[in-house]
């Protein structure tokens, strides 16, 4: 993780730096170790077991160059607890990042297609490192342990069903009584911009990554009661952006710049454009993906990747007109240039559906010319033989 | 309600708390050749609030007590073990530790437990699938063992709070004892016996303590079991 070459930026930013310490300050050194107390002792040695098992979990992703943009930004935000902080990136098309208190970071990869520039994602992990540094887990439990509410944690309500205590929920039970609370997650915010900037991004992304989700949410068929961000310790996003916006141009300055186009950023998200957004795609929930499609466009991500997945979107949704659609979106894509495969299988596919045979016979001939050794490669071999389209078995 | 809930877990109302498939371990070579997996032992302090704490001493000091005892138990029984440690395990065999984790549960609750699957007719065939052969075939081990086990020792808060509670006649736990281990066979991937222990089942925290609970937890283990007594 610290391997990191550190591309050279050509920073464009002159942050009008206020004088002023930093909102809250850290309650740790860089290198920290675990006191003497039996509890903190107690939670670095759960959760060290959970990192062993993510290690070996099958949605960690490793991808190395992923991987590196990912690490490599958090080291950058991190600045001297870059040693102490290690990123587990998991594959989950959802918008979430979570601290673990030995500085364990776990991100999803929706994550990453939800920010609109490195800033915003650096926003991102400046949070989760303020939930480290402010030893938020540990100030958690302390303030459970002191509260006679908690007492009923234990799920009775498993108990009754086993006959026993359900031995495995203890330990996800026990997280998720530590959910950081309201104030610790406005402490978050505030460590996360100053750190933003002490990295020399730009601060105004901490409220901005707020506002992209707040639009998608816009977009939604479906609102969300989802785990992640928006989950019910989490203040209100419209709420939290004012609060941050009103913070971080009183010490900052107002953005003299836009943001866009990053191209660190998307650069990154065209060499894993494929593989990111199979999975948001694959959640069926058509309103968000077609507004995280819209901004890729207007982000400056390859329009030839975008408008594949607009027709995976119309192709997958199946709606009236759809299919029309879909066919629309893969030629323009295919047009466009840099097209994945996969969009002349796809397209031969809704052609095939239509009985345009030439033309899917053509776009099956052309996939496998671009990838020969598909997977799929038999079936398409299969409707490629003239009599098996025309006798109607399709 | 919570009273019943208490005295249902204190007493074992669940009758059955042991399923064995097999009466002998069968072995490939001269010796049966069992993977211990790494014992998933915790040991937690519960306070007056009812917040069960991670104990890091107690647990270190446990899981090594356990897999002493567990050596000591495959010797006497004449089982070649491969022990395992939390450090060294492959990725196939934490996803087969985690899997086995949900399969335990489910059994716990729904074999075990008063949930009943009825579709299931008290059958236990509950198995991890044949994939898993594929952790014993460089270990050339004919089975696997997997150890699960809680401790929630309370506070003398805690306790006075339970006793508190009870006279009220409410219900706070006032520390709790339970687990199980289960023996999977890696040619099939079926788990072969499986038994649960409860509260008083033994301090793991000290040697002697530990030797006792691994006994509880290898009651009616498909070896000559009367070696083991």
């Amino acid at each position: 993780m610290r391997l990191v070459a550190w591309p050279l930026i050509a920073c464009l930013l002159a942050l009008p730096v206020v004088a002023g310490d930093a909102p809250v300050e850290a309650k740790i050194p860089p290198g920290y170790e675990p006191a003497a107390a039996e509890d903190e002792l107690g939670l670095w040695m759960e959760v060290a077991d959970i990192e062993k098992a993510l290690r070996g979990s099958a949605l960690l992703v490793n991808d190395a160059d992923l991987n590196n943009y990912v690490s490599g930004l958090a080291c950058r935000v991190a600045g001297d607890y870059c040693g102490d902080i290690r990123v587990y990136l998991i594959r989950n098309p959802g918008f979430n990042a979570s601290m673990m208190p030995n500085g364990a970071m776990q991100i999803w990869t929706g994550t990453l297609t939800r920010t609109r520039s490195k800033d915003e994602l650096a926003a991102v992990i400046g949070h989760e490192i303020g939930h480290y540094t402010r030893l938020h887990t540990l100030e958690r439990h302390r303030a459970l342990k002191k509260s006679m509410s908690a007492g009923t944690f234990l799920d009775l309500g498993i108990a009754v069903a086993t006959g026993i205590n359900l031995p495995v929920a203890t330990m996800s039970a026990m997280l998720n009584t530590l959910a950081f609370s309201r104030e610790q997650e406005s402490e978050a915010d505030l460590i996360g911009a100053a750190m933003l900037a002490d990295a020399g991004l730009d601060p105004h992304a901490a409220y901005s990554v707020w506002r992209g989700l707040i639009a998608e949410e816009a977009a939604a068929e479906v609102k969300r009661e989802e785990p992640g961000m928006f989950a019910k310790t989490h203040p209100d996003a419209a709420a939290r952006a004012d609060v941050l916006e009103k913070w971080v141009v009183e010490r900052y300055g107002p953005p003299d710049r836009d943001m866009y186009p990053d191209h660190e950023h998307v650069d990154m998200l065209n060499r894993h454009y494929e593989f990111l957004m199979e999975d948001q795609v694959d959640t069926n929930r058509f309103g968000r993906t077609g507004e995280m499609l819209e901004r890729h466009l207007a982000m400056g991500v390859d329009p030839g990747l975008v408008r594949y997945f607009y027709g995976e979107l119309y192709r997958q949704r199946g709606a009236a007109g759809d299919a029309a659609r879909a066919i629309d979106a893969y030629r323009h894509a295919i047009e466009l240039g840099d097209a994945p495969a996969s969009a002349y299988r796809n397209l031969g596919y809704l052609q095939l559906k239509e009985d345009d045979l030439d033309a899917a016979r053509r776009n099956f001939r052309h996939y496998l010319d671009l990838d020969p050794d598909a997977s799929d490669r038999a079936m398409i071999e299969y409707y490629l033989r003239k009599d098996s389209l025309e006798d109607g078995e399709t | 309600m919570y009273a019943l809930v208490a005295s249902c877990i204190l007493s074992a109302c669940a009758t059955t708390t042991n399923v064995q498939q097999i009466d002998r371990l069968e072995a490939l070579g001269d010796h049966p050749r069992v993977l211990l997996m790494p014992p998933d032992v915790r040991y937690y302090l519960v306070t007056a609030g009812g917040v069960p704490e991670p104990h890091a001493e107690w647990t270190q000091a446990a899981r090594s007590n356990v897999e002493t005892a567990i050596r000591k138990l495959a010797a006497d029984m004449g089982t070649d073990l491969v022990v395992l440690h939390d450090d060294d395990l492959t990725p196939a065999e934490m996803r087969y530790r985690a899997l086995h984790e949900a399969v335990g549960a489910t059994v716990l609750t729904h074999h075990f437990g008063a949930l009943k699957l009825p579709g299931k007719h008290d059958r236990f065939d509950w198995s991890l699938g044949p994939g898993i052969h594929t952790i014993g075939d460089d270990k050339d081990a004919d089975y696997a063992l997997f150890v699960f086990y809680r401790d929630e020792q309370a506070t003398g808060g805690r306790i006075a709070l339970a006793v508190l509670v009870a006279a009220a006649g409410g219900y706070a736990s006032a520390g709790a004892e339970y687990g199980f281990a289960s023996l999977v066979d890696l040619h099939s991937g079926d788990i072969v016996w499986f038994n649960v222990v409860r509260a008083g089942s033994g301090e793991m925290r000290d040697a002697g303590g530990a030797e006792t609970a691994v006994h509880s937890l290898f009651r009616d283990f498909p070896v000559n079991s009367r070696d083991i007594e």
